[in-house]
């Protein structure tokens, strides 16, 4: 009975010990609130953290406690009172999910820092594409516009060509007043990959293969996709507003066509010169400037009813749960 | 001025540097006292938790920071200060 009773008043005498000592205070304090850093006490494993090599309750902990401190607490609490580490790991998921524009699927995706979400085309892959609601198989008559035969694995110059017609219209819609140009502006910025987002020029394939840096898991890079992702996402809304005008009004189509001709004979005349093929800043604004379009008041502009995210090429199941 | 350190007034200087006031220890002060909470940290709000948390976080870090400063500290020649305690 009396060995009994020491054991009842033990956990009050060790209470007492740690309490009493400011270092074994701080050290269930960490133990308690901050578990993590306790496999880790110099602090070099957070910097060169290995995604690889641990698994995925321990890169989740890792990533909320660098970028998401209520996250983080509010998963040690659970860890605290034994929550199972499937439980566990989805409320990491959907904590993190929360914060992002772009979803992760689970938290083994987190070993690739925050997600991207490329809408680019791949003009190699045009032809593939056969589902007639597709935005990419919907603007296929606007390539041949530009003379491009998007069944031809072999039109690197003459893609080179179309992409510098864009920027020479990219002038001359950014200055009409209509908001329908604009969604035109951004549907052939998305087409030939001129819009300067990143998520918007380049496919996914061709983001894992540039050998860029990838953002990391930190706060500021953490904004930075997720701005990145809200402009491209807004590109594509526009994009797709954009194709709706075209398939609608033949007038528009034929301005376009026309001044896509009237570029294409500035590129001939400067070609025919053996002169450079590019043209500077102030070359594109007075060409742009010659360029004519029909007075648009948006009517035609019937929005169609599928949702936006349908258009987007790759990763769709991404989109649909966003 | 100061002239002159032993090593014995060094650790008792280092000795009556007030414990640093953390809102985690403080949250465990309230668990300890608390006899009827079994162990498990008071119920607390989640913005509380989280302030708790971020300040233990950061007070780590610049525990790690002052340790890894303290590593490559340049060594400084001090002709006047006698120390006797560390001849070098």
């Amino acid at each position: 009975m009396a060995a009994l009773a020491e054991l009842q008043v033990a956990p009050v005498l060790l209470s007492r010990l740690i309490m009493g000592s400011p270092t074994l205070a701080l050290l269930q304090a960490v133990a308690w609130f901050d578990p993590t850093s306790l496999h880790d006490p110099t602090g070099e494993a957070y910097i060169d953290f290995d995604y690889d090599a641990e698994n995925e309750l321990t890169t989740g902990l890792h990533v909320c406690r660098a970028c998401f401190p209520d996250l983080y607490a509010g998963a040690n609490a659970l860890l605290m009172q034994g929550w199972p580490e499937r439980e566990l790991a989805q409320f990491i998921c959907q904590g993190i999910n929360a914060q992002l524009v772009t979803p992760i699927e689970s938290l083994e995706a987190l070993r690739y820092g925050p997600p991207l979400e490329c809408y680019g085309v791949d003009p190699t892959l045009l032809a593939e594409i056969d589902d007639p609601e597709h935005l990419i198989y919907r603007s296929r008559a606007i390539y041949t516009l530009f003379g491009l035969a998007i069944d031809s694995n072999e039109m690197d110059d003459d893609w080179s060509c179309a992409r510098l017609a864009v920027d020479i219209l990219h002038h001359s819609l950014e200055q009409q007043p209509t908001p329908d140009y604009h969604d035109l502006d951004a549907l052939l910025s998305w087409m030939f990959s001129a819009s300067g987002n990143s998520l918007v020029d380049w496919s996914q394939e061709a983001m894992w293969e540039s050998g860029a840096d990838y953002p990391d898991w930190s706060p500021e890079d953490i904004a930075f996709v997720n701005d990145m992702t809200r402009e491209a996402q807004a590109i594509m809304r526009a994009a797709e507003d954009g194709l709706v005008p075209l398939e609608n009004d033949i007038a528009l189509c034929k301005a376009l066509r026309r001044n896509i001709r009237t570029i294409y004979k500035h590129i001939e005349r400067r070609e025919k010169r053996n002169a450079r093929t590019y043209f500077t800043d102030n070359e594109c604004g007075a060409i742009a400037h010659r360029l004519t379009w029909p007075e648009h008041n948006g009517e035609c502009a019937q929005r169609p009813t599928n949702a936006h995210t349908e258009l987007l090429p790759v990763r769709r199941d991404f989109a649909q749960n966003a | 001025m100061f002239t002159s350190l032993e090593a014995a007034e060094f650790v008792n200087c280092l000795e009556r540097v007030p414990p640093v006031e953390l809102q985690a220890v403080a949250l465990l002060q309230v668990m300890h006292g608390d006899r009827s909470a079994s162990g498990l940290l008071p119920i607390v709000s989640q913005d509380m938790l989280t302030s708790a948390t971020s300040e233990l976080i950061a007070y780590t870090k610049s525990c790690a920071a002052l340790v890894s400063k303290l590593q490559y500290l340049t060594p400084i020649v001090l002709s006047t200060v006698e120390c006797s305690a560390w001849p070098l």
